[in-house]
């Protein structure tokens, strides 16, 4: 698989940036990056492919800072085609998809870190098949 | 004596006229009457001590203050008068003794002692007693000294067991309350205003010797010793004069610390309470932090299921692609095997030569394993690739915070659970706290302890005093001595006085010594015949009584028991009660309230069977559990001349219902 050239810095929408400040000012999480990546994986574990980013984009994060090891990538790999749209352009597709499907629970049920972990474990019929 | 009616108008809980008939009848002398606490057992027994002595006690057998008895829903309905009436018969003659308690005139709302007017009335056979005579006539068959004998409760019991405290101060002063009652201060009266005069003679004699040629030295030191000595009578007069202050503060602060108990102990429990909040706000920060911690990894358990279903896919793999190495691996060496053999026209295995016919055949098989060979390499897998992507994804696997974030959800939920329950005790604390003064109590408290202290010192002050004035009196004697010596037949005035007043002090101090001797063997006989009637253990052979009239339990052997249980030390309470009223009087009543708290059952029967027989009347006031149906009335049921009840009718007000 050949992937086209990747991010150095990854970012989100205005929006989604705001989401994830409140999430981390609710006292979800301590840092930013720790938002984004379980908003990245909250996307990635509800089988999204999400569509690119439509309103204007801003950086947040170098990779190094976000994803050290490069443990985040290597899950959008495994899950989604990278050959055209490489793992940290997926991830912030993901990362807007996810903090707005965060946020719709957060408005309806509530945000509950281990119920969501829960809620992961099961099977989900929206999954989409697996490569 | 013997008891006929109780009459209380207005007294403490018992609003408007209260009746109390005692039992007549010799054989069933017995009147119970049960109550629950607080609800007026004590006011009956303060209802006939106030009758008689216009005194009522209270906690620590301390006064009760005349303007807090009259009852108290009676007094908001303005009438502040209160009456006791006690009608009883003694040697042959009917008493009617009445007690009344009246706001003065000239007061509104009284609230002191003061404020009020006390009246006493006696008739004696129907006819009326001058106001003057009445103590004098009460003091014929029941002296105020003698009640505590026949009118006790469960504290003054406990009071007694003192006396086996040796130099204990309470113990002095039962003693002396004792001895009072026994009459040996008849004698101390006497001993001391003898040794008042034997001191001024001695004073006189000191002077008349400083103008004897000779004694001038004598008399010099005499005069100083006396002066001395003067000096620390003074001392031990103040500071006995400070320890009474010094202990009646201490008494006070203890009475309102024990009434305030419950306001120190929720102010206690509500700054517990607190701190404990404030734990459980850190401890529930705590979690939460730790929880945010956790949440930088929780994005890995998201995706977690879907990645160990890529991972099963990629070993799925790798095991194939291994698979098809073996059967490569296999074919290879079987070509090259074919193309050596094709190579040569000797079988390299058995050395024979090859016919052209075999070498053919060999030929299609090569052709066939270079076929199979080539369909292989066809299905080829980069299996280095696979393993790649195995080993990132166990690295992307190999963190789980799924179990951990579970474990501090279910910490924090048990500490919010509990922080619910501690901040809705805290409001309860702190309504019951309000308008108290918590802080208050922890002055009094750190107050007691000061006042504690300086109870302490002054009494190791006063018997450091004692202890001088007793080495100014040997070296006042030694001096007179010489002084008489040097005078010899020569006495002045002075010195002959000195002499027959030293004599008569030896001679009352002699009586005081063998009355106090003969008074305790009296007592110690009569304790003892009460004390086997009544102890359950018949091993013991009877009671021994020490300088305080403190009774210690012979065993079987005439050893001292040393160790007694809470029961047994009231039990020798009541036989030492008994031993006491019976070396004193003609038999009375016997009024007892509350008494049997730390009894057990057969000594509760074994005193029950005793006292009707002991007493000419026995009346007790009790609460259920000292004496319901199934705790001792069986005991005394043959006895029981009359049994009331006292019923709550208000928290400020009970009343007396007769049950039989």
């Amino acid at each position: 698989m050949t992937e086209t050239s990747d991010l150095t810095q990854i970012g989100l929408s205005l929006d989604g940036q705001a989401r994830l400040d409140r999430f981390k000012g609710s006292g979800y999480f301590g840092e930013l990056r720790d938002a984004y990546k379980f908003a990245v994986g909250f996307a990635l574990a509800k089988g999204v492919v999400p569509p690119e980013i439509q309103t204007k984009r801003q950086t947040m994060f170098a990779i190094a800072t976000v994803d050290p090891d490069g443990s985040l990538a290597t899950a959008i790999r495994e899950l989604l085609p990278c050959d055209e749209v490489p793992p940290y352009r997926w991830a912030e597709r993901l990362a807007e998809a996810g903090s707005q499907m965060i946020a719709d629970i957060e408005v309806t049920k509530g945000f509950d870190l281990g119920s969501m972990l829960a809620e992961a474990e099961l099977p989900s019929r929206d999954k989409v098949a697996e490569r | 004596m013997k008891l006929i009616r109780l009459t209380l108008t207005n007294f403490m809980p018992y609003k408007g006229e209260t009746i109390l008939d005692f039992p007549q009848d010799p054989d069933r002398n017995t009147l119970i009457v049960l109550g629950d606490n607080m609800r007026g057992k004590t006011s009956l027994l303060n209802g006939i001590r106030w009758a008689f002595y216009q005194k009522a006690q209270g906690r620590h057998l301390r006064a009760i203050p005349l303007h807090l008895m009259p009852n108290r829903d009676a007094v908001a309905e303005g009438d502040w008068t209160m009456e006791a009436r006690i009608e009883f018969e003694a040697g042959g003659v009917y008493y009617d003794l009445r007690r009344e308690a009246k706001k003065r005139a000239t007061v509104s709302r009284p609230d002191r002692p003061e404020d009020y007017q006390v009246f006493a009335f006696m008739k004696k056979d129907g006819a009326a007693v001058a106001a003057s005579d009445i103590e004098a006539e009460i003091n014929r068959f029941a002296p105020e000294q003698v009640s505590r004998f026949f009118l006790f409760d469960g504290e003054l019991l406990q009071e007694y067991e003192e006396l086996l405290v040796e130099g204990s101060e309470q113990g002095k002063k039962i003693k002396d309350a004792i001895e009072q009652a026994l009459g040996v201060p008849a004698l101390i009266n006497g001993r001391d205003d003898l040794q008042a005069l034997w001191k001024r003679a001695q004073k006189e004699q000191g002077k008349e010797a400083s103008l004897v040629a000779g004694l001038e030295a004598v008399a010099e030191s005499f005069s100083k010793w006396s002066a001395r000595r003067d000096m620390f009578e003074a001392d031990i007069v103040t500071l006995k004069a400070q320890q009474v202050a010094v202990r009646e503060e201490r008494r006070s602060l203890e009475d309102s610390i024990a009434e305030s108990e419950s306001v120190y102990a929720h102010k206690i429990e509500l700054d517990a309470k607190r701190e404990r909040l404030k734990q459980i706000f850190t401890g529930i920060e705590s979690k939460e932090s730790f929880k945010r911690s956790l949440a930088a990894d929780a994005w890995r358990d998201l995706v977690r299921p879907r990645l160990l279903k890529k991972r099963d896919q990629l070993q799925a793999r790798l095991a194939g692609a291994s698979k098809l190495a073996s059967q490569q691996a296999k074919l290879q060496y079987q070509i090259e095997h074919l193309q050596e053999h094709l190579g040569d026209s000797v079988c390299p295995t058995c050395g024979q030569r090859v016919e052209n016919v075999d070498r053919a055949a060999q030929q299609r098989q090569l052709d066939d394993l270079l076929g199979e060979r080539a369909a292989l390499a066809w299905c080829d897998v980069n299996s280095e690739d696979i393993a790649a992507r195995h080993r990132a994804l166990e690295k992307v696997l190999s963190t789980s915070v799924r179990s951990r974030v579970r474990d501090a959800d279910s910490d924090l939920s048990n500490l919010e659970v509990e922080s619910a329950r501690v901040e809705s005790r805290i409001d309860e604390l702190e309504e019951e706290l309000f308008e108290q003064n918590p802080d208050a109590v922890i002055r009094m408290r750190q107050r007691l302890q000061a006042v504690t202290r300086d109870e302490a010192k002054g009494q190791i002050e006063i018997e450091d005093r004692e202890k001088k004035l007793a080495e100014a009196d040997r070296e006042i004697q030694s001096l007179t001595q010489r002084m008489n010596a040097r005078a010899g037949q020569n006495s002045t005035r002075a010195a002959v006085m000195s002499k027959i007043f030293g004599a008569l002090h030896g001679v009352f101090d002699a009586s005081i010594d063998n009355l106090r001797t003969n008074l305790r063997a009296i007592v110690e006989k009569n304790a003892t015949d009460a004390f086997l009637r009544m102890s359950t253990q018949k091993s013991y052979r009877g009671l021994s009584i020490n300088a305080n009239y403190g009774l210690t339990i012979l065993g079987p052997d005439g050893e001292c028991v040393p160790l007694r249980s809470a029961g047994a030390e009231q039990v020798v309470a009541l036989s030492l009660i008994d031993g006491l009223s019976r070396a004193n009087r003609a038999p009375g009543p016997v009024v007892m309230d509350t008494p049997f708290g730390r009894l057990d059952t057969k000594h509760r029967h074994n005193i029950l069977s005793y006292l009707p027989d002991s007493a000419r009347q026995f009346i007790l006031f009790v609460h259920d559990g000292e004496l319901g149906e199934s705790a001792g009335m069986e005991s005394l049921a043959h006895r029981i001349g009359g049994k009331y009840e006292i019923q709550e009718v208000s928290s400020n007000q009970s009343r007396l219902r007769r049950m039989s």
